[in-house]
């Protein structure tokens, strides 16, 4: 697999006895109580959460706060936990609640308490991902979340569907879509000018 | 072997790429995808989507892990460091709500028990009541007893002369003498008892009354037709023998329950016997003046009023004296006692089956029709109201539901 995920899970800190077993065999043994287990797992998802979350909130604290609140509730939800599906689904699933619950505070405060949101605060970042944010902002909300589940998070269509409650096909069709539409816009010069300050601004690593 | 003719459809090229398609058809597709170049353009362009999008890096996370999490990892351990700590947990997650329940049951059949005793009974045979009177004796109804009388006249006396020895050191009231003074205490217990039989029980309570010199004040039995027996009796026995009275009453059954309790009446005692002492002082002068001093008619005519009044006063507060002394003395217990009841089959209702049948039926017509016009009239009475407030709320309300649904879905 050729994806963030992978990339992430290939620079992540082995354990020592964890690194051969899979995830779903880790969260078994974190369930019955091996945190070792947990360490493995929080080595292998830390970044591709955050990256999860960054790229749809850009607020690099935000986003941090929230990947360790998922990893809070993958612990709490951990007595629960079946072998059902894969745990990169399940987990992603828990990502998408926090992250709707996110929403929705951040709009509700916004709306009715006239709060800040912390959506527009982005960190320091550079011209690529300026530009991404610009297009995917212009694509329609679901399509913008089928496209980065598949593109970062390497969900496959069927997973997608059952995350976003949305039929398969309807998943394919519109991830072509959005996919066409992503393309046109980040072939097309773009449409204001890229402040330079933040152009040339390295991100932080 | 031939070669497809047809392109292939975009969003097949797409789950080609994305490997979501069947090995078979995948292999199909990409033969021919590899002949045909508008296919192959296809192909690349939405490779060159994805690798645009791959070129978007992200800043490093933290890499440590955060409190809340170190903290959830820790409440995780414990709670499930191993197979039986969670069996534990688990018994425990049904043990604790079933000893509430079972709690909360047993409180509501006492009390259900409880209220049954104190209710008024259905079929009640008052058998006797005797009233106090205030000087201490007895109605002829209660058959006074002698050691009872002895009891009474000795501890009245022994106060009489405890108070008489403090009144003549005349310690200011609330000063550090007052403190010396012996406690006054006005028992009352409460006795709860579970009988087999109430007559047996009930024969068995005079002559323990009788054994320590107490009297019964108020007598009841409750004999219901279909239910357990019941027996109240409101005793005063001396203080003394009250415990050794309440041992001999439970052998008479099993104790359901069993409560004392106290009063002070030391300080309302003392104020009293200071208020009489004051009176008597006071009418002893009124007779002082009556006699030594001479004057108008209309001065001798209010000095005896006066005395008349202060009289009135000290004869009252002795009563009061008496009667407070009494309580001391002899302390209240009120024995219940309960019959256990054994279900009887009782024969069939007088009343035939048929009639039971209409009966119930008309009842059932005439609560479903006392529904109805209660509705009616709910509606009558309340439904203007309701249409002035759903047309003054019900609109933005609408709204704003149908606003949060299109917010809420959106995320």
């Amino acid at each position: 697999m050729n994806g963030p995920q992978s990339s992430a899970i290939a620079n992540s800190t082995p354990v020592s006895g964890q690194g051969d077993l899979t995830d779903e065999q880790l969260m078994v043994d974190f369930a019955r109580g091996s945190a070792e287990a947990f360490q493995a797992l929080f080595s292998r998802y830390n970044k591709p959460l955050f990256g999860f979350f960054v790229r749809r909130i850009a607020d690099r604290s935000m986003a941090d706060e929230l990947t360790q609140e998922t990893f809070v509730a993958i612990i709490r939800a951990a007595p629960r936990y079946e072998v059902t599906a894969l745990f990169r689904t399940w987990l992603y699933a828990i990502a998408y609640k926090v992250l709707r619950s996110y929403r929705r505070k951040a709009f509700f405060s916004s709306e009715f308490l006239s709060a800040e949101v912390p959506e527009h605060s982005v960190g320091p970042t550079i011209e690529t991902a300026l530009l991404m944010r610009e297009a995917l902002r212009k694509l329609d909300r679901v399509e913008r979340e089928i496209l980065l589940l598949r593109e970062f998070e390497q969900l496959s269509y069927a997973e997608i569907a059952s995350l976003l409650q949305i039929p398969l096909n309807t998943v394919r069709s519109r991830l072509f879509r959005a996919r066409s539409v992503l393309r046109n816009l980040l072939m097309q010069p773009p449409a204001r000018t890229i402040d330079p300050n933040l152009a040339i601004t390295k991100e932080q690593a | 072997m031939t070669k497809t003719t047809t392109h292939i459809a975009p969003e097949e090229i797409m789950a080609w790429i994305d490997g979501e398609l069947a090995v078979s058809d995948a292999q199909s597709i990409a033969e021919h995808v590899f002949e045909c170049s508008e296919c192959s353009s296809i192909m690349e362009d939405l490779k060159s989507t994805s690798g645009v999008l791959s070129e978007w890096r992200i800043p490093e996370p933290a890499s440590a892990m955060d409190p809340l999490i170190l903290q959830a990892l820790d409440h995780h351990r414990n709670s499930s460091s191993s197979r039986t700590l969670h069996k534990v947990h688990s018994w425990k997650n049904w043990a604790f709500p079933s000893a509430a329940i079972a709690a909360a049951l047993l409180i509501a059949v006492v009390g259900i028990d409880n209220r049954k005793a104190a209710s008024p009974p259905l079929n009640n045979a008052r058998i006797g009541e005797f009233t106090e009177e205030k000087n201490g004796s007895l109605s002829p109804a209660a058959p006074p007893d002698q050691g009872r009388q002895h009891m009474l006249a000795s501890t009245s006396n022994a106060l009489d002369a405890t108070v008489a020895s403090k009144t003549e050191e005349t310690p200011p009231p609330g000063g550090l003498a007052a403190t010396l003074v012996p406690q006054m205490i006005v028992r009352n217990s409460t006795l709860v008892l579970l009988v087999k039989d109430v007559a047996i029980a009930r024969a068995s309570v005079d002559p323990i009354l009788a054994k320590y010199g107490g009297y019964n004040s108020l007598l009841d039995l409750d004999t219901p037709q279909d239910g357990e027996r019941r027996f109240n009796a409101t005793l005063r026995i001396p203080v003394h023998e009250l415990q050794h009275a309440i041992s001999d009453f439970k052998a008479l059954g099993r104790t359901l329950s069993e409560s004392q309790a106290g009063e002070e009446v030391t300080q309302k005692h003392t104020d009293l016997v200071a208020r009489l002492q004051n009176s008597r002082e006071t009418e002893q002068r009124l007779r002082s003046i009556l006699q030594e001093r001479t004057g108008k008619m209309q001065d001798v005519l209010q000095v005896e009023q006066q005395i008349s009044r202060v009289r009135g006063e000290i004869e009252s507060m002795e009563a009061e004296q008496r009667d407070l002394e009494h309580q001391v003395a002899f302390a209240g217990l009120n024995l219940q006692l309960t019959e256990e009841h054994k279900e009887q089959f009782s024969p069939s209702s007088p009343i035939s089956t048929s009639t039971r049948m209409h009966n119930a039926a008309v009842e059932g017509m005439r609560n479903a029709a006392d529904t109805l016009l209660s509705l009616l009239l709910v509606l009558e009475q309340y439904g203007p109201v309701i249409v002035v407030w759903l047309a003054i709320a019900g609109v933005p309300g609408y709204l704003v539901w149908r606003r949060y649904r299109k917010v809420r879905d959106s995320f």
